[in-house]
């Protein structure tokens, strides 16, 4: 181990005089993202895109291992995984020596390095109530200290500078944290890359915009960046030494891959350039076109691209005519939910009285989700049914949670309660007030395709509906200050762990995570109690009654889990699709 | 020569010069039956049934069903397969959810329901397998869509550029009429409209209003009457002085009077060239708008939220709604223009 380390500070040090730098900035990867990104500060995003730069450019102290599954965390910028104590609630971590932030102006010339201090004031600006965080509730209540000092703050700057016992440096290397309960997710929690170490220097010195001056450890750099339409990152030349020598899992592909990339020096790629593009259409040309190395694809393109069959359309194999060209094709099975909410807080389709329930229940039955799976997803998802998707600890395969298709029964059951139908044929309220709701969508070509569907579904029920078109990220916004009436999301697993599900629907981190403002004392309780348990039978028993609970109430109408088909062009060397980490750039290679 | 026979007016000689003028009298006719289509579409006497779902997704043209891409649509009833059998691969319940009644606050109403819900169930309905110009993703007809999307089409290009003509007209006449403070008080407005590019104005207007036709007919009401407030204000500055303005003031006729009574129909006829400039123009500024997805709403159908389907489904192999929607699009379009042609030149009264 010693001798290890030696050899990781000697190499540090070459590194440092500029002859570690691999990267080859000839080398150029082009990606897309179908949507826009908000900005850079680990602390103020909670998207998949800013989190896919965000997770390149900052180092949290936990990763993932490329290659295995299940997914394992390796350390990162530290020596070792951190040592636990035997209560569960004491995390000490011992940082690598001589990893170095990128330059900026904010250092004064100077190289900076990467210290513990660092780590512990990126965590603490989570709990900062003028960052308003979208991920505080990761952070909120479970440090030692941490809640008297956020208090004392009020609406004020957290005093950094205050001891806090729960987040606190040992030494120059060392970070010490302390937990107030067992929490059995801290490790994956801090993999996030929400927890990248920044500068405190550089987020001074930049308070204004942090979100568009991200300056980290992590392999890259940000070079360029026009919001909405493009980013360019370059690889950081203040990089630590970084070899690929991961060992192969039991997947088929890893040989190859180790064969490609054992022993070089990360990251190969010197510039990776990414684009927004919303459209499907011209993603899928741009991939034929070979102007994009990476993509998924796009949904309308499956049919063609794929052979899928019928009988078991999640069974599906590239269409030879790619595979001949030497199109590389992945398949997995994403660890997602998707789901529409309804915002409970609102006087239509929210609060908890029976009637209110009714309607919920009612457009949920009526949503035709088997025939938007063929239609829009060509087959490529499955229904959900538990607020916990496959693949993630806590998944339960034998719970059937979503309302089953009847609209029929929906129209009987609005009857029941009330929703009469008025003069023009449709429905009013039971107090007799009109009915209409707005559903929030994106105006791109698939989202018109979605709302054909929802049209339907409401149509079906003789309940009129209006379409509040917006960006994702004005839409997001709306809907974290409780503006918009129904909306439909998708929730990636950020750690394959349940809690990252079930949280979605706990009272506290309604206005966060929450969107659906949902607040259900029993479902809060359980919540509570399954915190301090481990992945486990026990556990699974508190998540199998809060699904009932959500089933019951119906904050959210469940959608479907998607397989994703990623493509690569031939000349990519090394990649392999992680379940967790949104981008593998720094893994792979081009030879082109 | 005219006050030979008082009834040789310029519209009576337009008349005459356009019945010679063989492709403007077919355009004529050309215009005259989409204009019909239009109105009977807008009365719900055409394509009412527009959105029925009548054939399998993406059945093909007819004629040209040899034509369609090779893979299978999936449907339904498949994923509905497909699920069962996981379903029962994974023990999930087969019916209902894993609730039992007592955890389920709604299980006794819905048991209520279920006896109320014949008078909703829909008899299932045989879906064709091909249709005469095809059927889109949720099967509905194609023909019928278009036809309404010409409603539509129509109906927004003719009503914004009377809208448009109207606007510009009025302003255009006081502009020019009174002169002064109050042109200059509108030249300034129609400066600042003029100054903002049309597209972006438009794409303007319509991101803070809502969905819908008649959004879409004021905004283009909103953008397109500058060309026409030039034009008009032109003419009445123009005419304004000529003497038979001046005798009309002499009996005492009222500004208004002068203005609508005996200046417009003089210049009448550069008004019905505009309008036929402005109505393609309006109807091609729909089709973008729609094809952006400021257009009309899910529930309207017009040319350009058709068309706007039309990118997801070439790369699918699915042509026979672009080809349709251009089809009519380009006829209308080509007879509108070569209607406004031969218009101008029939109603230029120094051609004899």
């Amino acid at each position: 181990m010693r001798k290890g380390q030696f050899a990781l500070a000697a190499l540090t040090a070459i590194l440092i005089s500029g002859n570690g730098f691999a990267a080859d900035m000839n080398k150029v990867l082009h990606v897309a993202f179908n949507a826009p990104e908000t900005g850079f500060d680990p602390a103020k995003i909670s998207d998949q895109y800013s989190s896919s730069i965000v997770e390149n450019i900052f180092d949290p102290l936990i990763t993932y291992d490329y290659l295995a599954r299940p997914v394992k965390l390796i350390p990162n910028t530290t020596e070792a995984m951190p040592t636990i104590s035997k209560d569960g609630k004491v995390y000490t971590f011992h940082l690598k020596h001589g990893i170095y932030f990128a330059d900026d102006p904010a250092f004064g010339g100077k190289k900076r390095e990467l210290v513990a201090e660092d780590y512990a004031y990126s965590i603490k600006r989570l709990l900062d109530p003028t960052i308003n965080s979208p991920y505080s509730f990761l952070v909120n209540g479970r440090f030692v200290g941490g809640d008297e000092l956020v208090a004392k703050a009020g609406k004020n700057t957290l005093d950094y500078n205050a001891p806090l016992e729960g987040i606190k440096t040992l030494d120059k290397y060392t970070l010490q944290l302390t937990l107030k309960e067992t929490n059995f997710n801290m490790t994956y929690i801090l993999s996030m890359p929400v927890f990248g170490a920044v500068a405190r220097e550089v987020i001074e010195a930049n308070a204004a915009n942090t979100m568009a001056h991200p300056v980290g450890t992590g392999p890259y750099l940000l070079k360029e960046w026009k919001p909405g339409t493009k980013m360019v990152l370059e690889a950081n030349p203040n990089y630590r030494k970084d070899v690929f020598n991961f060992a192969p899992s039991k997947d088929a592909i890893d040989a190859g891959i180790i064969k490609a990339m054992k022993g070089k020096t990360l990251p190969c790629i010197g510039r990776v350039e990414v684009s927004i593009i919303e459209e499907e259409q011209p993603t899928w040309l741009a991939f034929l076109e070979k102007q994009l190395d990476i993509s998924g694809i796009p949904q309308p393109a499956l049919q063609e691209a794929l052979v899928i069959d019928p009988k078991d359309p999640t069974k599906a194999t590239l269409n030879p005519k790619y595979a001949k060209m030497g199109i590389q094709h992945q398949r997995y099975k994403l660890q997602e939910v998707t789901y529409t909410y309804f915002n409970m807080d609102d006087s239509v389709v929210g609060g908890d009285s029976k009637e209110k329930l009714a309607l919920r229940r009612a457009i949920a039955m009526a949503f035709p989700r088997s025939e938007t799976i063929a239609a829009i997803r060509r087959g490529q998802a499955v229904p959900v049914n538990y607020m916990i998707p496959e693949g993630v600890g806590g998944h339960n395969p034998n719970f059937k949670g979503a309302a089953e298709y009847d609209p029929a029964k929906a129209n009987a059951l609005l009857d029941k309660f009330g929703y009469k139908k008025g003069a023009d044929g449709w429905r009013v309220q039971p107090n007799g007030k009109p009915l209409s709701i707005e559903y929030a969508t994106g105006s791109a070509a698939i989202d018109k395709q979605w709302n054909e569907y929802w049209q339907k579904a409401f149509d079906s029920l003789k309940i009129h509906v209006t379409w509040k078109v917006g960006k994702w990220n004005e839409l997001d916004k709306e809907a974290r200050q409780s503006k918009l009436q129904m909306w439909g999301l998708a929730w990636g697993a950020d750690y394959p762990d349940g809690d990252n599900f079930m949280m979605l629907l706990y009272g506290k981190n309604a206005g966060d995570v929450n969107y659906a403002n949902f607040k259900n004392a029993e479902y809060d309780k359980l919540f509570e109690s399954s915190l301090k348990l481990p992945d486990g039978p026990e556990r699974n028993k508190l998540y199998d009654q809060m699904n009932k609970i959500v089933v019951a109430q119906q904050p959210w109408i469940f959608g479907d889990t998607r397989v994703r088909n990623t493509l690569a062009q031939p000349y990519v060397k090394g990649f392999k699709i992680h379940p967790i980490v949104n981008t593998t750039w720094r893994y792979i290679d081009l030879q082109k | 020569m005219a006050n030979e026979k008082g009834s040789r007016s310029l519209w009576a000689l337009g008349w005459k010069r356009l019945r010679k003028d063989h492709i403007g009298f077919v355009s004529l006719w050309m215009v005259a039956a989409f204009v019909l289509l239009a109105l009977a579409g807008a009365l719900g006497l055409v394509a009412s049934g527009w959105r029925n779902e009548v054939a399998k997704p993406y059945a093909p043209p007819t004629l040209l069903k040899s034509l369609g891409p090779k893979h299978v649509q999936l449907t339904a009833e498949n994923i509905d397969a497909a699920n069962k059998a996981s379903e029962q691969a994974n023990g999930q319940p087969s019916t209902g959810t894993s609730l039992t009644a007592d955890e389920d606050p709604l299980a006794g109403d819905l048991a209520e329901a279920s006896k109320n819900e014949g008078q909703y169930q829909e008899a299932a309905t045989q879906k064709a397998e091909t249709l005469p110009m095809g059927a889109d993703l949720r099967g509905r007809d194609v023909l019928q869509k278009v036809l309404k999307g010409t409603s539509t089409s129509m109906l927004v290009g003719l009503m914004g550029s009377l809208a448009a003509i109207v606007l510009g007209t009025i302003m255009g006449g006081f502009g020019g009429y009174f002169g002064q403070k109050i042109d200059d008080l509108l030249m300034w407005f129609y400066s600042v409209f003029t100054s903002v590019p049309d597209m972006l104005l438009l794409l303007a207007f319509s991101a803070v209003l809502r969905r819908g036709i008649s959004t879409v007919i004021l905004v283009m009401a909103l953008t397109s009457w500058t060309g026409t407030f030039r034009l008009m204000r032109a003419e009445f500055l123009k005419h304004k002085s000529r003497e038979y303005v001046k005798a009309a003031d002499a009996i005492g006729a009222s500004h208004l009077r002068r203005m609508f009574v005996h200046i417009l129909p003089n210049v009448s006829y550069l008004l019905l060239v505009q309008f036929s400039i402005l109505t393609v123009a309006l109807i091609k500024y729909e089709v973008i708008l729609s094809f952006l997805g400021f257009g009309v709403s899910v529930t309207q159908i017009s040319w350009g939220s058709m068309l706007a389907e039309a990118p997801a489904e070439l790369i699918q192999g699915y042509w026979w709604q672009m080809a349709c929607v251009t089809l009519f699009m380009s006829i209308l379009v080509t007879a509108f223009s070569m209607l406004t042609d031969s218009l101008r030149d029939a109603l230029d009264p120094k051609v004899k």
